[in-house]
Formats: structure tokens, sequence, C-alpha cells
């Protein structure tokens, strides 16, 4: 659901077309660091991405970065990708790791389009580790911001 | 980090808990820590989207989460999650949260769904974690 106060006007500058694709973005890699630092931040301190040996007894090459630290990485890439798009839902499955010191690639399309008043976008997001394997794969529901 | 709990986790089923409310704001040291470690610094107006996942670490919702996952050690496998806005939210200004927590044996999963609001839902977000037995971790060498 949208607030009145949230809907955009209509007509963007470049109108989004279903199945339009956006350009690949490289996100990471992570480091060790990286993920001792996030869990400080965001209080997700599961030791599967903090504990090496723990990694390692689960039969993996190292520590998962958190789902949610890729999670977050679409929504500045939505911003570059589309300045004039307010974010109002974001989902997302966890569908394959990316270890610690792996990067990723972000790509997305045009799933759908449902006029109204807000006009909706559905964005199909995702996110491909190192190894070509698809890690996240999200949902956003979209809408122009106010005077776009 | 969450506020001081207004609330205590209360069992409507064996496999069901509810929590809260719980009072829980984002202070603007926490956000800036966390917006530097999403994305190197703010890149959103106002509060990060993803950043109500740090209220998730309150306590009490922990606490929940070791009665429902089991007395064998376990850890967590986040399996998806979602976050629905019907408005932003606002960094330092208080907020209630709610959640309702359930127990799924097969496969053995903990479903948290929580609405986050002033008075009126600002925020439903549902995480889903597979419990993943620290056993199974040894057996998987």
């Amino acid at each position: 659901m949208i607030a009145a106060s949230d809907q955009g006007t209509a007509g963007a500058t470049k109108p989004l077309k279903v199945g339009e694709k956006f350009s690949p973005q490289s996100v990471g890699p992570w480091s060790m660091d990286n993920l001792r630092r996030y869990a400080a931040a965001s209080g997700d301190d599961n030791p599967i991405h903090l504990d090496p040996a723990l990694a390692q007894r689960a039969g993996l090459p190292g520590p998962p970065v958190h789902g949610m630290l890729l999670m977050a990485r679409f929504v500045p890439a939505l911003a570059v990708w589309r300045p004039d798009l307010k974010l109002v839902r974001l989902s997302s499955k966890f569908l394959r790791p990316v270890f610690v010191n792996e990067g990723g690639e972000l790509s997305g399309r045009v799933a759908q389009i449902v006029a109204g008043e807000p006009t909706q976008f559905m964005l199909r997001l995702m996110m491909h580790n190192e190894r070509g394997e698809l890690s996240l794969l999200a949902e956003a529901l979209t809408i122009l911001k106010p005077g776009a | 980090m969450a506020g001081p709990s207004a609330g205590e986790a209360k069992s409507t089923t064996r496999d069901t808990v509810s929590i809260g409310p719980l009072k829980v704001h984002a202070d603007p040291a926490e956000v800036e820590a966390f917006a530097q470690e999403i994305s190197g610094g703010a890149t959103e107006e106002g509060l990060p989207f993803t950043f109500p996942i740090r209220w998730f670490t309150h306590p009490d919702i922990r606490a929940a989460g070791e009665r429902l996952g089991g007395s064998d050690p376990w850890v967590p496998i986040h399996e998806s999650q979602s976050f629905d806005y019907e408005r932003p939210l606002k960094i330092g200004v208080d907020y209630t949260m709610v959640v309702e927590m359930h127990r799924e044996m097969e496969p053995a999963r903990l479903i948290l769904r929580a609405e986050i609001g002033d008075g009126a839902p600002c925020l439903r977000t549902e995480m889903i974690l597979r419990i993943i037995p620290t056993s199974a971790l040894d057996s998987a060498e």
C-alpha cells in the first residue's frame, strides 16, 4: 500500500518499458573486516559470517557474506539505474552464498508495469556471485518520485 | 539498536509467539555506521531502506528465537527477507514494533513477521530463517 503523499506524478523523462534491462553493476568484494564491521553496525553477529573455522566445518570455503549486506546493495544500484524511482517494497531470496573476498554483479529488468495512481513498476533484480551463480533473486515495487 | 523493551513475549501457541509492542528508534550515529557499512556512506535520504533489520536483534526477539529454535545448538541461515513500506521511517523517532514469530518443523524454520509504526503502520517486514543444527555443520566435513 502506498500513502497518497508518496505518489509520484505521471510521466518520467525516459518512460520505462516492460523488459527493459539495467546495466550490470559490480559490487564488493567484501573482506573479513567488512563482515565484522557490518555485524557491528547491523547487530547480526551470526557466527557463520564471522567464524572461518565454523564455515570450514560446514564445508564452505569461507564465511558467507551477510545476505542483508548484499540485499542492501540493490538500493543504491536502483538509484543509479533510475534516480526517478522511489522504492516502496523490496523482497529477496538468498539462494547461493557470496563468500568473503568475493564480489558480485547486480542486474535487473522491468518485469511489470501496473497502471494506476500511482503507476507501479515491478522490477526483477538479481545478484550473481563470481562463480556465475544466482545468489539473490529480488523483486522491487517502485513508483515515480514526486516531480519525476 | 532498539530502545528499552516496552513489552514481552507472549506465547500464543506452542509454535507461535507474539512479541511486543517493543519501542524502537534509529539513533543518528547508528544510522551513519550502518550506511557506511552497506554502501560506504549515506546514499539514501533518511533512514536506509534495510536499517530496520537491526531491530530484529532486540533481546526479546532473540530470546524468543532461542526458545522456538530448540535446545540443540543451531545457527540461523537467512532464506528470505522483505520490506514493505507504507510510509518512510524517520531517524530519531520512536516507533513501536510488534513481531509474530512462528516455528515450522519440516523444514526447520523460523518465520518472523513484524509491523513497525507510530500508531499506524509504516513498515511490514518478514524474515525467514532456516534452522541448521550445529551438528549438521560438523557432518558436512
